[in-house]
């Protein structure tokens, strides 16, 4: 009890000083409970799709997902599959702010998907989350993970990283049954084209299979055979394999 | 030695009297809750997560100076302790040479090896004159020849108590060994083989940021390491968060 009321003077002494030192700082932070976010994700790779995106403001506690941490089943699904319905269920329990599919689809190589605007009035969904599958690959997913939102008007901009989900073998391979369902081997789609056929597999289960940096695509140049069925001179990527341009109105 | 520390003590204590001075003129203005040039002894938790597939570290080495102090520089030779780690993964030569340097604050060691998924948490305490400090660490990926990951000088002087920052950590090629990935070469559970070795011939012999593993999955036969050793930037992700 002590302790509620000994927080309870400080913060009320500190609301006293700033009212008389600083109007202008006032201002600036109660614009900073209407916050109103436009999200603009661009996809830099030479010849990867990305899934649906899902795009959310959330509370500092929840989370899509953690670098060294293994993924939710939710996050398998999207990663290994593209379906982001079982992370919108987890996200919204949290009151979230959500954005699924800005791009109407797959967004394409070179081109960008711009969110309506997010408003998070009222609400604690100060970081911004964003994850969508990279097709081909096995488990691969661009993600941003918890980006503090500034309070402060502008326009940011953050690289977006290319993870790997951990949960399935970057066997590389196409045309597999159902490979998009969680726990199915295979990839399930070459978007971009030049996808192959034959392949004896380019890799077993990850050594980490954690969330972890996506080691890339080995490919081959083997359309009807060798050990994958990517093309290494198109379904390859470095990070950043996107770039996320944030908009804080006024 | 012993003069050095003696020196540094004396070096230190001079600091932080003047710093005592200037913050007593400073006394009477209220308010000032945070000024980046005190005295006030800093206490840093580091945690460093490995987020890559199949690349072990060897036991990090995280040190705590001020400016004039460089772990590393891209475009420069490396330290013959920055050698030894990155070859072989020993940062004992590397943080001998670090304690020596006048800008020298305090250093860490991890306590093993850092496997694919694991974190290590280290805190780091500092004290006397804490304005510019900079943060280094580093750790050999030992699944290659000469590569480590790695920041060198990072700003941690105005972090506040209780703040905390997150960067990502690429990985650089020490320059000192050239990258044959041959059998024999590499000392980490892929091959089992040498570690340091004094000869620089065949490599650049400068710092830079390192250009992946070839492995024999992606045409280099004499290959001793397999597609799960490749990464991609950044292999690591270190959080500073200031305790004190």
């Amino acid at each position: 009890m002590k302790t509620i009321k000994n927080n309870s003077q400080k913060t009320i002494l500190s609301i006293m000083s700033s009212t008389v030192l600083t109007l202008p700082l006032i201002l600036l932070s109660s614009a900073s409970y209407a916050q109103k976010v436009t999200v603009k994700v661009q996809n830099l790779t030479h010849g990867s799709h990305f899934t649906p995106l899902l795009i959310a403001a959330h509370k500092g506690s929840a989370h899509l997902f953690k670098s060294g941490e293994a993924a939710s089943t939710s996050l398998q699904a999207m990663a290994e599959g593209g379906d982001i319905s079982g992370l919108v269920t987890d996200l919204s329990a949290e009151s979230a702010s959500l954005v699924q599919n800005p791009a109407g689809g797959l967004l394409a190589p070179g081109h960008s998907a711009t969110t309506s605007v997010i408003n998070t009035d009222g609400t604690d969904n100060n970081y911004l989350s964003i994850v969508a599958m990279v097709l081909p690959s096995n488990d691969g997913f661009v993600g941003v993970n918890s980006w503090h939102i500034p309070s402060a008007a502008g326009t940011y901009m953050i690289p977006a990283l290319a993870y790997d989900a951990g949960t399935e073998a970057n066997d590389e391979l196409l045309g597999l049954t159902d490979a998009g369902a969680p726990g199915n081997a295979g990839a399930p789609g070459a978007p971009s084209g030049s996808g192959g056929t034959g392949g004896t597999g380019a890799a077993s289960a990850d050594n980490n299979k954690t969330v972890h940096i996506h080691r890339g695509v080995l490919g081959d140049t083997n359309a009807s055979g060798g050990a994958s069925d990517f093309d290494s001179r198109v379904h390859r990527w470095l990070n950043p394999v996107a770039r996320v341009t944030i908009t804080v109105a006024e | 030695m012993y003069n050095i520390k003696i020196n540094k003590y004396l070096k230190q204590g001079s600091l932080a009297l003047g710093l005592i001075l200037a913050s007593l003129s400073f006394a009477g203005c209220g308010g000032s809750s945070s000024s980046s040039n005190t005295t006030v002894n800093k206490t840093f938790r580091v945690t460093y997560t490995n987020v890559s597939n199949n690349q072990p570290m060897s036991p990090l080495a995280v040190v705590v100076h001020k400016a004039g102090y460089q772990l590393f520089q891209a475009g420069q030779a490396a330290s013959l302790g920055l050698e030894k780690l990155a070859e072989g993964g020993s940062n004992a030569e590397l943080l001998a040479e670090a304690s020596q340097h006048a800008d020298y604050i305090a250093s860490q060691v991890g306590t093993g090896i850092v496997p694919p998924s694991a974190s290590e948490t280290i805190e780091i305490m500092t004290m006397g004159d804490t304005t510019d400090l900079k943060l280094s660490v580093t750790s050999m990926l030992v699944n290659t020849n000469d590569a480590f990951a790695g920041v060198s000088s990072g700003k941690i002087a105005l972090l506040a108590k209780g703040e905390r920052f997150a960067m990502h950590v690429p990985v650089w090629d020490a320059g000192t060994e050239a990258n044959t990935e041959a059998t024999g070469t590499l000392p980490g559970p892929a091959d089992g083989g040498e570690g340091f070795n004094a000869s620089r011939t065949g490599d650049a012999d400068f710092v830079a940021i390192h250009q992946g593993v070839v492995t024999n999955a992606d045409g280099l036969s004499t290959s001793v390491l397999n597609e799960s050793h490749r990464f991609d930037n950044p292999v690591a992700l270190i959080s500073v968060e200031r305790l004190k």
